[in-house]
C-alpha cells in the first residue's frame, strides 16, 4: 500500500479530520498528506512534529522510564494530534481535526491510525 | 537586600549551579560549601541549613530580633546564652514562644537567599568541606529547590503568587505542577513556583521548564498560541504545558485520569 492509500484510510478512522500528514523526523520530510491546505500547511505540520519529537527531550514524568510517543495541541478551534510510530519511531503521523469530537476519542482514533499506517506502509519508505 | 529585582539573569546560572551541586550530594552529606572569604552554605543531610555571606554579618540577628520584637540588649543576652550552650538562636526563640515556627522558617529562608544571591555575584568556585552534624531541626532546613524558588521570587514575586494560585486550583492532580517565567536575558525560563518542592530536584525542575518552553515554541509554528500542549508516554504518563499571562505552567500527570482532570480544569478556568 502506498503512503497516500494508507493516509486515505486515516481519513476513515479519525473523526472530523481536516488534514493528515506523515512526516519523517528529525528531517521533517513530508512523506504524504491528505485533506485541506497546500504544501505550506503540510510543511507547517512537519515543523511542529520535528520541533516536538526532535527538540528538547521530555523529562520523565514522576519516574516514567519510557519516552513521549504522542502529543496533542489544543488550539482555539482545532486539535492537532501527533503520533510517533511505535515500531518506526522515525515516522510521525500528524492529524488536525476540529475541536468537536472529545479529546479521548481523538487520541484513541489517532492511535488506531498510526497502527494502521505502520501496518500498511512499507518501512522501506523511511529510507527514502 | 541584594538588588536583583530588575535583572536576575547575570547571576542565575551560578545560583543554579550551586543548588544543583548540593542536590547531587549523597543523602547523608553534611558539611560546608565554602565560598572563599565571601561566605558559606551549611548543609546537613543534603538539606540547606543556612547560607551566610560575609557582607551580611549581623543581618540574620537583626531580622530575628525584629521579628521576635526584642530590644537589642535583650537579644544580645539571649544570643550569648545560646552561643554558650551551642543552641541555634532561632530554634531557641521558637521554643520560648518568641517567634512562630513559620516566621522563623521564612526569616531563615530570606536570609539564606539574600546571602546566596550575594555570593553568586562573583562567579563563585565553592569548595566542599565535610563537617560534623549540628543537629538542626529538619523543619528549619531547606530543599535546594526551595532556595531556587525563593531566589527567583526576589525578581518574580508577583508572578509567583499568581502562579501558586493557578497551580493550587488544580488540587491533587496538579500537585507536581510548576510554573516558570522567561529569564531576563531572553534565554530559557526560570522556575518561579512548585507546589511540592520536596518532590522536585533542581535538575528535574529545570528540565521540565526547558521542555515546556520548547514544546510550546514548537506549537507556535501553527500560527497561534496553543491553549494546551500535552506530551504522553506509552504508559500514559503525561505533561501538560501552557502559557498564561506570561507564565509557563507545566503539570506532570501520572496517568490518563489525572490528565483528563487537569485538562478539564484548565479549560474551565481559562488558566
Amino acid at each position: 500500500m502506498t503512503v497516500q492509500e494508507a493516509l486515505a484510510g486515516v481519513r476513515e478512522l479519525v473523526p472530523e479530520l481536516k488534514v493528515a500528514a506523515l512526516v519523517l523526523v528529525p528531517d521533517g520530510f513530508v512523506l504524504g498528506h491528505v485533506g485541506e491546505g497546500g504544501i505550506l500547511e503540510h510543511e507547517t505540520l512537519a515543523r511542529v512534529a520535528t520541533g516536538l519529537f526532535a527538540g528538547v527531550e521530555a523529562p520523565e514524568p514522576d519516574g516514567a522510564a519510557d519516552r513521549v510517543t504522542e502529543y496533542f495541541i489544543l488550539l482555539a478551534d482545532r486539535v492537532m494530534v501527533l503520533q510517533r510510530g511505535r515500531r518506526q519511531p522515525g515516522m510521525v503521523l500528524c492529524t488536525m481535526t476540529s475541536r468537536e469530537p472529545n479529546l479521548g476519542l481523538l487520541l484513541t482514533t489517532a492511535r488506531d491510525a498510526i497502527a494502521w499506517v505502520e501496518s500498511h506502509v512499507d518501512p522501506a519508505v523511511l529510507d527514502g | 537586600m541584594v538588588d536583583v529585582a530588575e535583572n536576575l539573569a547575570p547571576i542565575w546560572e551560578s545560583v543554579v549551579a550551586v543548588l544543583a551541586w548540593v542536590d547531587d550530594l549523597p543523602e547523608d552529606a553534611t558539611g560546608e560549601l565554602a565560598f572563599g572569604d565571601d561566605g558559606a552554605v551549611f548543609v546537613e543531610d543534603r538539606r540547606i541549613c543556612w547560607a551566610a555571606a560575609r557582607p551580611l554579618v549581623g543581618r540574620l540577628s537583626e531580622l530575628l530580633r525584629q521579628n521576635a520584637g526584642m530590644s537589642p540588649n535583650e537579644f544580645r543576652a539571649c544570643y550569648a546564652r545560646c552561643r554558650a550552650d551551642g543552641h541555634p538562636i532561632g530554634q531557641w526563640l521558637v521554643e520560648q514562644g518568641r517567634l512562630s515556627p513559620t516566621l522563623l522558617r521564612s526569616t531563615l529562608l530570606q536570609h539564606s537567599v539574600e546571602s546566596l544571591l550575594l555570593m553568586c555575584r562573583s562567579e563563585p568556585q565553592p569548595s566542599w568541606q565535610p563537617r560534623a552534624r549540628r543537629g538542626y531541626s529538619a523543619h528549619f532546613t531547606f530543599y535546594s529547590v526551595e532556595l531556587l524558588l525563593a531566589s527567583s521570587a526576589v525578581r518574580f514575586a508577583e508572578q509567583r503568587v499568581a502562579a501558586e494560585t493557578v497551580l493550587a486550583s488544580f488540587g491533587e492532580p496538579g500537585e507536581l505542577g510548576a510554573a516558570f517565567a522567561p529569564n531576563d536575558d531572553g534565554l530559557g525560563v526560570i522556575p518561579i513556583a512548585a507546589l511540592s518542592p520536596a518532590r522536585h530536584g533542581v535538575g528535574d525542575l529545570l528540565a521540565l521548564g526547558e521542555w515546556g518552553a520548547s514544546a510550546t515554541q514548537a506549537a507556535r509554528e501553527l500560527g497561534e498560541e496553543a491553549n494546551l500542549v500535552v506530551g504522553m508516554t506509552q504508559a500514559e504518563q503525561a505533561i501538560a504545558v501552557w502559557w498564561h499571562d506570561g507564565i509557563l505552567f507545566a503539570v506532570p500527570c501520572i496517568d490518563r485520569r489525572e490528565l483528563a482532570v487537569v485538562t478539564a480544569r484548565h479549560l474551565s478556568l481559562g488558566a
